[in-house]
């Protein structure tokens, strides 16, 4: 009956959706509203007292979340953070309970993964058409599986319960500046040049093709990869008869540490999975584009399963479903305003905007204050 | 505008289907169907107007990314690492930007879920799904593989639905071109090279 590896990939998915839905989750929010006793209109996840969402309001920041993923990549899931904690003002209100009580740790834990159902769900979809197009490097795939599933298990587990706003405000500050470093790295005269001499390389190549149609002397035996040395710290395999190696260790740790990463923000992690893989192990596009989003996907799920199933995380549907729509409206006039930026120009916008979000969290979640207005 | 507000607007539009028949887990399912064809088609439309609104955006991005990878794999080809590398690293970013805009673009089919789900929560909240070795289970433990199921079978049956098959048809017409190479096409094009000049037997 089951003809296709197609169907059973689809069977595989509706199990892990079904085990990953979650459960009816009202314990740990009425454990929260009850140890808190607010009171007032029913707000936020149905609290008392808690902040009435417009969704308006969460419409307009996600057109902008929308802009910044069509034109620069990476940083619409630290955007959509900021909206959660600053626009809609959850971090406050979080921060109003005070550091150790529940209800500020279930509003903390709800803004995580609120974030990663925005960023995450695209990466079901990526998966299932690189799989269908055979783009999956499976042994790869399940080493950085191993790594993602452990971190995007373990951070949940520890963390679920247990972070605050403020501390968490100060670590996601601190990597919205780390960002904002590599950012500027990239726009210095090292950073250029690397991007230079690859973009020459290129196109002397592309010239090269074309002047002697070179590219298609491949010699059949040396077809594929053929590994030359397999042990636990050094992979050595040659791939068309060129030579890379690389350590099997760092797809695992690489994929323990991004997943953990991006699970305890409450971020994708796609945008370091793929540079890392190409960088670190040198493979190829082709191949490392659908083996991460699988990476991404099983790591998401898991962090999502985790804070969801095993935590009862509550989140607010609506205001997912009017961000999804502010991103798509974003992403459509993303495109057609962004040819008016030069590049440059878009690249120290988010500079700016790394280094003030970063600060301003960061000292707000170790100091207690911001530096940057507003105090 | 509050969440509530907009699941008053829904209810009798969703409602009805799940009041089908006398049988209460008859009325369920075909109301459950019925939100997930919904979401899939409002969803699907919608991602064919995006990407209709930017196709030469789409379309452009594409090509970078194919390009690329398609010179990276003749760089391979020809051995020649140097030039391997800067084509993968290039074709790599090309790859993040297409990415990160079929993300929003996907975004722009799965809108609708939310508000279904938290419409089932508005309507269902209070029912408690029992489910064997979980326990009790929120609605969206059961929206989601139906979901899921419908959003699959709904991929599948495309290429014959009216309008759905045209949209397929202009999507593969906009990023019609050089096909993503794959390492066997190398081995491939010399074959066809190998049959189209043979060497002759003296040389």
């Amino acid at each position: 009956m089951l003809r296709s590896k197609k169907t059973l990939l689809m069977l595989a998915l509706v199990a892990a959706v079904c085990v990953m839905a979650e459960p009816a989750m009202a314990d740990r929010l009425a454990d929260a509203i009850a140890e808190a006793k607010p009171t007032g209109e029913p707000g936020y996840l149905g609290i008392p007292g808690g902040p009435q969402l417009n969704i308006l309001i969460g419409l307009v920041w996600a057109i902008w979340v929308g802009w910044i993923f069509s034109t620069v990549g990476a940083f619409g899931g630290i955007m959509a953070g900021v909206g959660h904690i600053t626009i809609y003002g959850l971090g406050d209100y979080a921060s109003s309970f005070g550091k150790g009580s529940q209800m500020n740790k279930v509003v903390t834990d709800s803004i995580r993964v609120s974030n990663q159902w925005l960023v995450g769900c695209s990466a079901a979809l990526s998966s299932f058409n690189y799989y269908k197009a055979g783009r999956l490097v499976l042994p790869l795939g399940i080493a950085l599986a191993i790594g993602s599933v452990a971190g995007s298990w373990l951070v949940p587990w520890l963390t679920a319960g247990k972070i605050n706003l403020k501390a968490y405000l100060g670590y996601f500050g601190l990597f919205v500046l780390f960002l904002g470093c590599y950012l500027t790295y990239e726009t210095t005269p090292k950073g250029q040049a690397g991007k230079k001499a690859a973009k020459e390389a290129a196109a002397a190549f592309q010239s090269s093709v074309k002047k002697q149609q070179e590219g298609g002397d491949v010699d059949l035996a040396e077809m594929g990869v053929k590994v030359q040395k397999f042990t636990p710290t050094s992979c050595e395999f040659t791939f068309f008869g060129v030579e890379f190696n690389f350590n099997p260790l760092i797809p695992v740790v690489g994929g323990f540490i991004i997943a953990a990463l991006a699970s305890f923000l409450g971020v994708g992690g796609g945008f370091l999975l793929v540079p890392f893989l190409t960088s670190v192990a040198g493979l190829p596009m082709y191949l490392v584009a659908g083996t991460s989003a699988m990476a991404v996907f099983i790591g998401m799920c898991n962090s999502i399963m985790s804070y969801m199933l095993l935590k009862q995380t509550p989140v607010a549907w609506g205001l997912i479903g009017a961000e999804l729509i502010g991103i798509v409206i974003g992403s459509v006039i993303g495109p057609k305003t962004s040819k008016f930026i030069p590049d440059k120009v878009l690249k120290y916008i988010f500079i700016a905007l790394a280094v003030y979000v970063g600060v301003r969290y960061t000292s707000k979640g170790f100091l207690g204050y911001s530096l940057v207005p507003p105090f | 505008m509050t969440g509530h507000m907009i699941y008053e607007f829904l209810d009798p539009w969703m409602i009805w289907a799940f009041r089908f028949g006398d049988n209460p887990y008859v009325g369920f399912a075909i109301g459950l169907l019925w939100i997930c064809v919904v979401t899939t088609v409002i969803g699907e439309l919608c991602m064919a107007a995006v990407y209709f609104t930017n196709k030469k955006h789409f379309a452009s991005i594409n090509r970078e990314m194919v390009d690329h990878h398609n010179l990276s794999v003749r760089a391979l080809g020809a051995k020649n690492k140097i030039a391997w590398k800067a084509c993968n690293s290039i074709a790599n970013d090309a790859f993040g930007k297409n990415f990160f805009s079929r993300i929003a673009l996907f975004a722009s089919s799965l809108w609708v879920v939310p508000f279904a789900i938290g419409w089932l929560y508005y309507r269902f909240g209070e029912v408690d799904f029992m489910v064997p070795l979980i326990g009790a289970v929120g609605p969206s433990f059961v929206f989601i593989p139906v979901y899921i199921l419908t959003r699959y079978l709904f991929s599948v049956a495309k290429p014959w639905l009216p309008l759905f098959s045209t949209i397929r048809q202009r999507v593969l017409d906009n990023e019609a071109g050089d096909e993503m190479m794959t390492y066997m096409d190398l081995a491939k094009e010399k074959e066809e090279r190998q049959t189209e000049t043979p060497i002759p037997e003296n040389s």
